[in-house]
């Protein structure tokens, strides 16, 4: 009895020390990763810029009656209130649609599939920042590869607490009082993670990761590019962030040239 | 019918480990204990410090962000109620029992050591909490599901309230089976002549303690047990369907988190009185050493002890007033709340009327003793404001109840184990703590412990919240609730400083002390008509006799209660 | 008597309960409080300066003795032990006593009020929806039609629909969503609590009033405001992170202004 309690409490102790490093997500790689095992790896060249000078670019559009963007009711935080002082208060991000039905803030990136499956992708090197102004997250919506250092700052004075999951399951979740050090992180899963404040409910961003550096978001005309892919037969995907709905459509490109992909998304 | 304990039931020991690690003896079991509770009042103690420095300078965030701050008030009060003042009243108790009852040993001296080593690893499963991914558990000591049971809630509520749930698991079976062997070393270990009538109150104290932890416990075992399920197990007892973060958590979950909350406080509220109870017990087992005089009332204060432990059974709700309980239930546990500073009343005069026309030596222990009656004063009448259900809508989760529960389970208790501390140490360890010493930490510790509790009544009524990472998040706070925050964390780091005095104190003294005899203070109960430290099995020779009531003391006359009959060799004629 | 015969640590005490005894009743009596701002929070006041008082008064007498007997305390005075009987007399008092004061305070000056918030029913009150999620307050009015809308977890969305209203429940569309508690002057308002995800707390100090919020379990809360003027809603029940900052702001406004600005708000899904 004795001996059980004690090793008990030796075990917890053992797992406690070794649990207090931080915690890491080992995602199981997808299927189509830069290559788990050598075998696979092999005949398959490492990507870099100066190998691709095709480009796919095209325009995202909304269908039909535009969603109503609802207003922001800040109400509960003084210093957001404040923000928009004798302004008209902001809107729902999640549905900018422009007058032509130009839909923004659309993840378009490169399936890794098909012919992207001859390349090796090094890992991404870029800081990529997110920004809390004015109780809103800018960008609303951003693309990430794998590899890249992540930086929320908080330029409010007030507390913002990040939290970010997928499907439910937590990611991070820190509280930035206001005058905080950004917090960075190093991004190593991919997946649409979406980015909440529970302090401003409101507060809501989608943190968009994948594997290769081809992704691009649609701007407020709609429109994206994605430079500087090998040629070859790809498959490219359009996320919209609201109710996680995707669109894919394959492509071809030769080398130096480009091709024109339009989406249409609808209710 | 007891039957005195002639021979201690174990061998004595031989090796090192078997004397001072694995030891069946509880003398040495009581002092692993309160240096168990010391080494945990260190720890509880830095982490309150670590609170005052957060509330005095928010804005700064000096230690740590919020969730870090919930993970130290959440250990600190688990540490400093459950690994500090109960394991000091289990050392005291441990200590005391057979000594003040004249038995050899506990009844079950194996199943002693267990129960301490039992709390080795709640220990350290407490501590190690600190270091999992997310922290230590963050909802409170409380553990209120559903905060504690999902860890997308609070960072805390992760690997950290496991931890805290199974160390809680084994500080229960811990002190069931320490409880266990109080009860039975009690009712059967007496010797003769000592009936329950001339049992010192300080025992009177343990026992009614230990019968309310032990009915009070299970339920808590229960809950935890359940919230573990809850938790791992895809249960719903506690928890409801939920969003966090916009996404929806437990769909179809139709569990009622008030359910733990009854279970919880059922255990929560006599926990108090077995934390409040010994300690101020043993402040009035102090008393007449040093006035001089016999104990006022003995009888009326067993019986009243009886009638708050059959009380505190039944007034668990009176913490729950606003959870939107049945207004006419609020009002029967009001009334059956407030009733119980009648026999406290008892008990109060008790230990005021002591002092009548004494004669009294104000020695350390008198010291602390006398500040536990004014903090008792302070403390008891605190609890009416909480007690009665319309005022406690107002000052329920404010400072007023931090002030009202760390006066009455903090300063009350602290105080009286020290002054224990300072009394029966000769006993422990042969040799006395110094006078001098000891005054020093006295005033450096009565009054901050206590104006600092008082203070914080203040912030209560001002409407101030417990539990809070930045109380200036509140206009209303601004003023004199914020005014109030230096004085209380200059004192609380003067009373942290001053317990150094205390450590140094304690263990120069053990090398260092005066050296005493079997009897140092003149005092009348049979753990002083033995050698200090007292040996083996206690009394070197046969068991002492038990021929008069406790505490006949008159002036620096005094009629032992109890004596030892030389008859070791008769004894030998006999056989 | 000379001073000698006392030692001095005994002085030391006796100054420090007299000063400690002072200093608290003189702090109780400044005003801590903000003014009171409801109806039934003047009654939870009454409760609350009767027991300043009832309690008061005993610590004084507590300490007064203690220090007359510390005083007192150097043999001098002829002692003669307490019979059985005079220590079951002061066992009686005092029990007496605190009965009295104890039970006045709950069944004869607290009882009317405790009635008033959680048994009497107002005619025709206000009726607000005040729900709670990490770490924000939302308030719903019924609208015209008097009726709250049906919800669907599924459908919360912190921008878009915070309560996750469904578009299709008739008595959602006029339903009035905001983060500010606004109520009218002198009417009885009656709220009804919920939660999204933990248990929260309701507290205005400004009207005394607390009530919490649990999953799963609708609570309810009435009272008057009586006093015109913004005050905080605070959260008083630890739900997490932000809990020291989950606050939503309250505004007493004359009755008209109140229902003016009801009716110019536009309902959900209008």
């Amino acid at each position: 009895m004795l001996r059980i309690a004690l090793c008990l409490a030796l075990s917890c102790f053992v797992i406690a020390c070794g649990g207090s490093e931080e915690p890491k997500k080992t995602a199981p790689a997808p299927a189509a990763d830069d290559g788990g095992s050598e075998e696979e790896s092999f005949g398959r060249q490492t990507y870099s810029a100066d190998k691709g000078s095709a480009t796919v670019s095209g325009t995202v559009k909304w269908s039909g009656k535009a969603p109503n963007r609802r207003p922001l009711d800040m109400g509960s935080d003084k210093f957001c209130e404040k923000c928009y002082e004798g302004q008209e208060a902001p809107r729902s991000m999640s549905a900018v649609v422009g007058a032509n039905g130009e839909f923004a803030n659309i993840f378009v990136y490169v399936k890794n599939s098909g012919d992207m499956k001859n390349w090796k992708f090094p890992k991404g090197s870029s800081t990529r920042v997110i920004d809390q102004v004015k109780c809103m997250y800018t960008p609303y919506l951003i693309g990430v590869q794998t590899g890249d250092t992540l930086e929320i700052r908080n330029s409010d004075q007030t507390l913002h607490n990040i939290h970010a999951t997928k499907d439910g399951n937590d990611w991070f979740n820190k509280a930035q009082p206001a005058g905080s050090d950004a917090y960075t992180t190093t991004v190593t899963e991919a997946g649409m993670f979406t980015l909440k404040c529970d302090v401003h409910s409101w507060m809501k961003s989608f943190i968009c990761v994948v594997d290769n550096p081809f992704f691009a978001v649609t701007g407020e005309d709609g429109k994206f590019s994605i430079p500087s892919l090998p040629a070859g037969s790809y498959t490219l995907v359009a996320w919209d962030s609201r109710k996680g709905k995707e669109m894919t459509k394959d492509f071809t490109v030769s080398d130096g040239g480009s091709a024109t992909v339009d989406f249409e998304f609808s209710k | 019918m007891h039957e005195p304990m002639h021979e201690a039931p174990h061998a004595a020991p031989t090796t090192f480990i078997g004397k001072y690690i694995f030891s069946f003896d509880h003398k040495v079991i009581g002092i692993q204990y309160l240096l168990t509770a010391i080494l945990m009042a260190v720890v509880g103690g830095l982490l309150s410090l670590m609170i005052r420095l957060q509330l005095q300078h928010p804005e700064m965030q000096l230690l740590g962000p919020p969730e870090a701050y919930l993970a130290w008030v959440t250990m600190h009060g688990t540490i400093m109620v459950f690994f500090v003042v109960s394991l000091a009243i289990s050392g005291f108790a441990n200590f005391l029992i057979p000594l003040q009852l004249g038995a050899r040993d506990m009844a079950y001296p194996m199943l002693n050591m267990l129960s301490y080593w039992t709390i080795v690893p709640s220990v350290l499963l407490m501590l190690a909490s600190f270091f999992v991914p997310g922290g230590a558990a963050a909802a409170g000591w409380t553990m209120y599901p559903p905060l504690s049971a999902v860890p997308e809630a609070v960072p805390g509520s992760g690997l950290g309230t496991t931890f805290w749930l199974l160390g809680m698991a084994l500080f229960i079976a811990s002190f069931t089976m320490g409880g266990l062997n109080f009860l039975t070393t009690i009712v059967n270990c007496r010797t003769k002549g000592m009936t329950m009538w001339r049992m010192p109150i300080a025992v009177w104290g343990f026992f009614i303690a230990t019968v309310l932890g032990l009915l009070a416990f299970p339920p808590l075992t229960a809950a935890a047990l359940m919230l573990l399920f809850d938790r791992h197990g895809g249960t719903s007892f506690f928890v409801t369907e939920m969003v966090v973060n916009d996404q929806v958590l437990l769909p179809g979950a139709e569990g009622t988190p008030l359910l733990f909350q009854h279970l919880f406080w059922f255990l929560g509220h006599p926990e108090v009185y077995v934390l409040v109870l010994p300690c101020v017990l043993m402040t009035m087992e102090i008393i007449p050493v040093f006035t001089r005089r016999p104990m006022f009332g003995y009888r009326p204060s067993v019986w009243a002890l009886f009638v708050i432990g059959f009380l505190s059974m039944i007034v668990w709700g009176h913490h729950m007033f606003v959870t939107g309980m049945n207004p006419y239930i609020g009002e029967y546990f009001s009334i059956a709340t407030v009733i119980i500073t009648a026999p406290f009343a008892i008990l109060g005069v008790n230990l005021l009327a002591s002092l009548w026309r004494a004669k009294i030596k104000p020695a350390v222990p008198m010291l602390f003793a006398l500040a536990v009656i004014s903090a008792v004063g302070f403390g008891g009448f605190g609890g009416l404001f909480l007690g009665t259900v319309v005022s406690d809508i107002y000052f329920h989760e404010t400072y007023f109840v931090v002030g009202h529960f760390h006066l009455m389970i903090g300063t009350v208790t602290l105080l009286s184990l020290f002054g224990a501390l300072y009394f029966w140490y000769p006993k422990m360890f042969g040799r006395r703590m110094s006078e001098k010493l000891g005054r020093i930490h006295f005033w450096f510790t009565a009054v901050p412990m206590i104006t600092i509790f008082i203070l914080m009544h203040m912030q209560g009524l001002g409407g101030m919240l417990r539990r809070t990472y930045d109380p200036g998040a509140y206009d209303y706070n601004a003023g004199a609730n914020m005014m109030l925050r230096f004085p209380i964390t200059a004192m609380a780091f003067i009373l942290f400083l001053a317990q150094f005095v205390f450590f140094w104190n304690f263990f120069r003294s053990l090398k260092n002390g005066e050296e005493v005899g079997e009897n140092p203070w003149d005092a009348t109960t049979l753990e002083w008509t033995t050698p200090s430290p007292a040996g083996h099995g206690n009394w070197p020779g046969a068991l002492p006799v038990v021929e008069h009531d406790p505490y006949e003391y008159d002036g620096d006359d005094f009629t032992p209660q109890g004596r030892v009959v030389e008859t070791a060799s008769e004894e030998g004629g006999n056989a | 008597m000379e001073p000698r015969s006392r030692p001095r640590i005994i002085l030391g005490l006796v100054a420090f309960f007299g000063l400690i005894t002072l200093f608290t009743v003189g702090l109780f009596m400044l005003p801590w409080r903000s003014e009171v701002a409801s109806d039934e929070g003047g009654g939870i006041d009454a409760v609350i300066t009767y027991l300043l008082v009832a309690t008061g008064a005993l610590v004084v007498l507590g300490h007064y003795v203690l220090i007359r007997f510390l005083w007192n305390g150097n043999g001098e005075k002829g002692y003669t032990r307490p019979t059985p009987k005079v220590e079951w007399m002061w066992g009686i008092i005092p029990v007496v006593i605190m009965m009295i004061l104890s039970e006045a305070g709950v069944l004869v000056v607290g009882a009317p009020t405790w009635k008033k918030l959680y048994v009497d029913r107002a005619e025709n009150p206000v009726q607000i929806e005040v729900v709670g999620k990490q770490f924000q307050w939302y308030v719903r009015y019924p609208g015209k039609d008097g009726v709250y809308g049906d919800y669907d977890f599924e459908e919360i969305d912190g921008a878009d629909n915070p309560l996750g209203l469904l578009d299709d429940s008739d008595a959602a569309v006029d339903d009035i969503v905001t983060s500010k508690l606004r109520l009218p002057l002198g009417r009885p308002v009656q709220i009804r609590m919920r939660t999204h995800d933990v248990i929260h707390s309701f507290f205005v100090p400004d009207f005394r009033v607390k009530q919490d919020l649990i999953p799963g379990f609708p609570t309810e809360i009435r009272f008057t405001p009586t006093k015109l003027g913004e005050y905080e809603l605070a959260c008083s029940e630890l739900c997490g992170l932000a809990h020291y900052r989950m606050k939503a702001p309250v505004l007493v406004m004359e009755p008209e202004a109140f229902d003016k600005w009801l009716a110019a708000q536009r309902g959900y899904f209008e």
